[in-house]
């Protein structure tokens, strides 16, 4: 028998849940109310069931995004592209126009790389958007003030580990964080969850310092299986099972043999629950492609959110990963790995259909860093801002958010060889999504991404870029 | 106002062994880490370090201990004697050892603790010592007798005085050759023994079973009984230095000798025979530490992936080179068409046009030669600390303008052969498969003319060869103050300890010395100094930060060799997505240039708000938490693809439980089990029935313990 019968019926009687945030209080006097009376019980408000999950594509060594969503009008665009990537730049023919041309008096027409049908298909009905030329920041800066050394920047600017830290930790002034935005944002969350060995952060790409640091812990699983350790619980293994426990337990005056019973001691006990869980679900209907990477981390993501309920989630967060984007060279390789970011996130989104969950999971990408412009060969360098794309039933779909800079080399954001200066900063972005997850506009200025306002006024002016549906 | 006994009292010894001064940290030798130096302990073996007072002086034996005072003489001991008042001073006299260090304290009520009044510097022979201080309102006094090391080298000013070493000067008398711990250490462990300059004669002393095993955790894959008899024979520096002189095996022969079928795996069974069996443990360790250092990864689908003598040879850069030059290690990955696969600097081409390029250097070698492998993004201190400018900011080694002018030396570096093995006419000429087997070239044709801005300062004109100044840019980046402190750090992380002191990563900077000279540094000099520091031998002080977490590989390898896995077929498989999968890493497979592993990973909780560190842990997801154990178990329980054990001498004892565990315990943890631990394992031994399961239970549950998990 499936334990969650009884809860999926119910939610299929009330319907798709509401995009906005849960009803227009913030989230602190929702937790209150929680906890006076006792229960997690908003899904009994009539607004469906209320769940929130971010999942975060990391596509790590730094997606050339130029050569995802670029330019493809004839009379500017293209031509400014031509001239800029040169020996990288890709045929007119190799994107697909999409959206309405950018506003007046731009009036460019953007094309999305043609080895991304799925991802255009989600941007033609409406799930999906980009954000343009987003990146790592401290605070507004001028080509004139980093040129003459007066601009506060995110340290290690164009290094792998630096920027992969301050896009997961928005805290670019800062080399030894202490915790991701992710955490921090579960941290304000976690209480709606119930009780669970499972964290609500899960990384299917090993520990990573965006769902760190919080109170709440990173429970880190490869695509396969969770594991248990061999025999365990099994008759056979009981002596065994009770000296490891007693070693589990025992009091270490070594940090580093603290710290490793700790851990493993919590993943014997996730481990058990996880699994349990799991098992109590209908398999998941929806086709994923068993040779795609990134789609066989999205089909165990998608398996565990359709286990929230005995796992006792309200809200979570996902971690998945896709290496091989430090295309120095071989930038003839980058389209196929689009494709392939495009093909699960496309099975992704309909998993979610399948699931009734496409309104309560938004899944967003996230990379080091946009590439030079210009090209040493067959291949780019890495540079600074780059663009981005989200993916959900709440995703204010088919637009382009943030401003699309011009390809011209040597304008006022190029810091040499097309490295852009980002016009949208990484606090912007997290902004949006953390309001969506239900964080209140005071947490999300003061604990999720401190350095927002510098750029925005969350509590006067809402979301910073609106990508988000509120209805 | 007259002093009375009630407000001076005197101490005569109080136990205090750790000298305040700011910076200077206090180095002894002290390898049971009970605080007080083994030269006192091996002149007195016989007195009992407690509250006991052997010649009723008055003095504890562990007071004196600490005074390095003769616990059997009655008349040596610290005596202060009574002070005497001077108007509106205090004159206190004592007897000095030569080679402590002094503090004369009172107690402060306010704070409940002592404040310091006056420190006395060591003397080099015993003396009376004086000093005054200002009566003030009387008080408490006392005095302390203390360690220091001045010179930083992990050796006291009292133990210096012994041997006939300076405090002023951390190796030798002119600041040459070994460090002054080192010749300490070795005058310990030579046959003649040490005589001091007190008169006392201390016999040789060598490694006991346990320090031997437990030193052999840090310097091969894992101790057997025959590598620890042989420690024991020789000592700790003996053995390091017996270990420079072994024949080299290399990854490409061992990958001959395991005579397996031709397979993508011949690679990583080759390693994994060298980590099992090869005799030059110490070269195999440090090539492995700078696999993780010098990184490339070698999976399959690449015309570097799918040829596995062509992985061999890059690795052997670090096999050979191990007790070389930095210097030339560096030179020859620089030229590694492998690197230049891997970081794509192989056919880099110059900018199309000297004007306005619409083509650039490819800045990826470049930027990791100087982050990765050499410098590091920040100025550091010969002791590892970031500098920091007059705001009070980080210093950065570099800016990407360096990068963009470093990134031109780099270009014009191609194959020096095409169509396997024949000369190369050309930068453009197409390259096959075993091409890659050779050092690249830098042709002119394709490299950037002009002057160039590098790292630290260093110009070139533009009228000098590619070949030269390539040459140039790896002098520029040797010479660089921040690559000792830099590199020592990664390798102390991989032998010793995840978090070493600023006083242990200055001693091991300092054996670099300065390249600029033209001084060739030494590795193996540089290995022998990580392992055979004070802070890597002796004990941890109580301090809960020592050690490191084992890679798991290497603890995985430990088992192997310590219970001679696959010892009848003499063929070595690792069957290595398995285990790369269970461990999360296996050498050459890093997921990227940065290794399995980021040097300050710092695991949440305790370690990231203490600001340390356990690079090993970024490994630690439940799923390799579990998998990891699980192979542990499946390999102990059966003899699976990887063959089995060896269990000849554990099957002997398996009807003594206690003295079946204090073997495996030997030979995986170097006799660290706690006593809580072994009894543990005890009960689960006991409560199997026979013999064979007795000794797996064994087996496995010490692998699984914390003491096997974490070296220290």
């Amino acid at each position: 028998m499936r334990r969650n019968q009884q809860y999926v019926s119910r939610r299929r009687f009330l319907g798709q849940a509401s995009c906005s945030a849960i009803g227009s209080t913030s989230l602190l006097s929702s937790l209150i109310n929680l906890r006076l009376t006792g229960s997690l019980a908003a899904a009994d408000t009539g607004e469906g069931e209320d769940y929130k999950a971010l999942v975060c594509v990391f596509l790590a060594g730094g997606n050339d995004s130029f050569n995802m969503l670029a330019p493809v009008d004839s009379s500017q665009g293209y031509p400014e592209y031509l001239a800029a990537r040169a020996e990288v730049a890709l045929p007119q023919a190799n994107f697909t126009p999409i959206g309405d041309p950018l506003p007046s008096p731009d009036g460019r027409t953007l094309g999305l790389n043609a080895e991304m049908p799925e991802l255009k298909a989600l941007f033609d009905s409406g799930k999906a958007s980009f954000i343009n030329n987003v990146g790592t920041l401290v605070e507004p800066v001028t080509k004139l003030e980093i040129q003459n050394q007066s601009a506060k920047l995110p340290l290690g600017l164009y290094s792998h580990s630096d920027q992969q830290l301050h896009w997961q930790s928005g805290l670019p002034r800062n080399r030894s964080p202490l915790n991701g935005w992710g955490g921090r944002l579960a941290e304000l969350l976690d209480d709606l969850n119930g009780e669970s060995q499972v964290s609500m952060n899960i990384s299917l790409a090993g520990m990573n310092l965006f769902q760190s640091g919080g109170s709440t812990s990173v429970l880190t699983r490869g695509p396969a299986n969770v594991p248990e350790i061999r025999l365990w619980n099994r008759w056979v293994y009981r002596h065994k099972q009770q000296a490891q426990e007693s070693i589990l337990n025992a009091e270490y005056q070594n940090a580093f043999e603290r710290s490793f019973a700790a851990t493993k001691r919590a993943a014997i006990a996730a481990s058990a629950e996880y699994r349990a869980a799991l098992e109590a679900q209908d398999p998941i209907v929806t086709e994923f492609n068993s040779t795609n990477r990134l789609a066989g981390q999205l089909k165990a993501v998608a398996e565990t959110i359709s286990a929230r309920g005995p796992l006792a989630k309200k809200r979570q967060t996902f971690f998945v990963e896709l290496g091989g984007w430090d295309h120095h060279n071989g930038l003839q390789d980058h389209p196929a790995m689009l494709g392939q970011v495009s093909e699960a996130v496309g099975q992704f989104h309909q998993a979610m259909v399948d699931l009734e969950l496409e309104n309560q999971v938004t899944l967003f990408t996230a990379s080091d860093f946009g590439r030079t412009l210009t090209p040493n060969g067959n291949g780019t360098d890495h540079a600074w801002g780059g663009h981005q794309f989200v993916v959900g039933g709440c995703v204010d779909g088919g637009k382009f958010f943030g401003d699309y800079p011009s390809l011209e080399l040597g304008n006022n954001l190029d810091t040499g060889r097309g490295r852009f200066i980002p016009t949208t900063s990484v606090d912007q972005y997290v902004a949006d999504l953390s309001l969506w997850m239900g964080v209140s506009p005071t947490n999300v200025r003061d604990l999720v991404v401190p350095n927002l306002a510098n750029f925005h006024d969350v509590l006067q002016d809402g979301a910073p870029l609106g990508f988000m549906k509120t209805e | 106002m007259s002093l009375s006994i009630w407000d001076l009292m005197k101490i005569r010894v109080a136990a205090i062994a750790i000298f305040v001064l700011p910076s200077i940290a206090v180095g002894s030798i002290d390898f049971n880490g009970n605080g007080v130096s083994e030269f006192w302990e091996f002149q007195y073996p016989e007195a009992e370090l407690s509250d006991a007072d052997s010649d009723s002086d008055g003095i504890s034996n562990n007071a004196e201990g600490i005074a390095g005072t003769d616990p059997h003489d009655p008349t040596s001991l610290l005596f202060l004697e009574n002070p005497v008042l001077d108007g509106e001073k205090v004159h206190f006299r004592w007897s000095a050892e030569a080679g402590k260090a002094y503090r004369i304290e009172r107690w402060n009520p306010l704070v409940e603790g002592w404040a310091e009044l006056a420190s006395v510097l060591p003397l080099n022979v015993a003396a009376i010592q004086t000093v005054t201080v200002d009566r003030s309102d009387g008080g408490i006094f006392r005095l302390v007798s203390a360690d220091i090391d001045m010179d930083g080298d992990g050796l006291s000013a009292w133990e210096e005085v012994l041997i006939g070493t300076s405090d002023e000067s951390a190796a030798g008398v002119d600041g040459s050759g070994e460090g002054d711990f080192l010749t300490a250490l070795r005058a310990l462990e030579s046959e003649e023994g040490v005589l001091l300059s007190n008169g006392a004669k201390l016999n040789q002393r060598l490694p006991n079973k346990k320090d031997a095993a437990r030193f052999l955790l840090k310097a091969s894959f894992g101790p057997t009984d025959e590598s620890i008899e042989e420690v024991m024979a020789m000592g700790l520096a003996g053995w390091v230095d017996h270990q420079a002189t072994i024949p080299l095996t290399r990854l490409q022969t061992s990958i001959a000798r395991n005579s397996l079928s031709i397979n993508s795996s011949r690679g990583r069974d080759g390693w994994w025979r060298s980590a099992n069996i090869a005799p030059d443990q110490l070269r195999q360790r440090i090539a492995y530490a700078l696999s993780q250092i010098l990184v490339v990864n070698c999976e399959g689908g690449s015309v570097i992936g799918d040829n596995y003598i062509t992985q061999a040879r890059y690795y052997d850069i670090f096999t050979a080179g191990a007790f070389g030059s930095y210097r030339d290690i560096l030179e020859k990955v620089t030229y590694s068409p492998v690197m230049g696969f891997y970081l794509s600097h192989l056919n880099n081409r110059k900018s199309d046009d000297p004007v306005n390029p619409t083509r650039f250097p490819d800045e990826n070698f470049a930027r990791e030669i100087m982050q990765l492998f050499t410098i590091g993004l920040w100025e550091l201190d010969l002791d590892g600390t970031r500098k920091l400018d007059e705001n009070g900011s980080l210093i950065p080694t570099y800016d990407n303008e360096t990068i963009t002018e470093m990134a031109k030396v780099f270009t014009g570096m191609s194959h020096s052969t095409t169509n396997n093995g024949r000369a190369a006419t050309s930068f453009h000429n197409v390259a096959r498969g075993n091409d890659y087997f050779y050092k690249m070239k830098v042709w002119d044709e394709e490299h950037e003319p002009g002057p160039k801005f590098l790292i630290n300062g260093v110009e070139l004109d533009g009228m000098q060869t590619g070949e030269e100044e390539v040459q140039a840019a790896l002098n520029a980046l040797m010479s660089h103050s921040s690559l000792p402190p830099f590199l020592s750090r990664l390798l102390i992380q991989r032998f010793t300890s995840s978090n070493p002191s600023p006083a242990y990563l200055a001693r091991v900077s300092r054996v670099w010395g300065d390249d600029s000279s033209g001084e060739v540094t030494d590795l193996g000099e540089v290995i022998k100094a990580i392992l055979l520091d004070p802070e890597a031998l002796n004990g941890s002080f109580g301090n809960q930060f020592s050690g490191k977490v084992r890679e798991p590989i290497i603890r995985y390898a430990s088992l192997a060799r310590a219970f001679n896995l696959a010892s009848e077929s003499g063929k070595y498989s690792t069957n290595q997505p398995l285990l790369n999968d269970d461990f999360g890493q296996f050498p050459m497979l890093s997921p990227s240039v940065f290794n399995f592993y980021l040097p300050d990973f710092a695991p949440e909780g305790e370690f990231r708000r203490s600001g340390m560190v356990s690079p090993e842990l970024q490994l630690a997801s439940l799923s390799q938490m579990l998998r990891s154990d699980s192979r542990f178990a499946a390999s102990v329980e059966e003899s699976g693809v990887l063959g089995s054990f060896d269990l000849t001498r554990e099957l002997a004892l398996a009807n003594n439980p206690g003295v079946l565990i204090d073997r495996v315990d030997l030979l995986m943890t170097g006799g660290r089990l706690r006593a809580e631990t072994k009894s543990f394992i005890l009960n689960a031994v006991q409560s199997e029935v026979t013999d064979l399961e007795k000794v797996r239970t064994a087996i496995y549950l010490v692998s699984q313990s914390m003491e096997c998990v974490v070296l220290n």
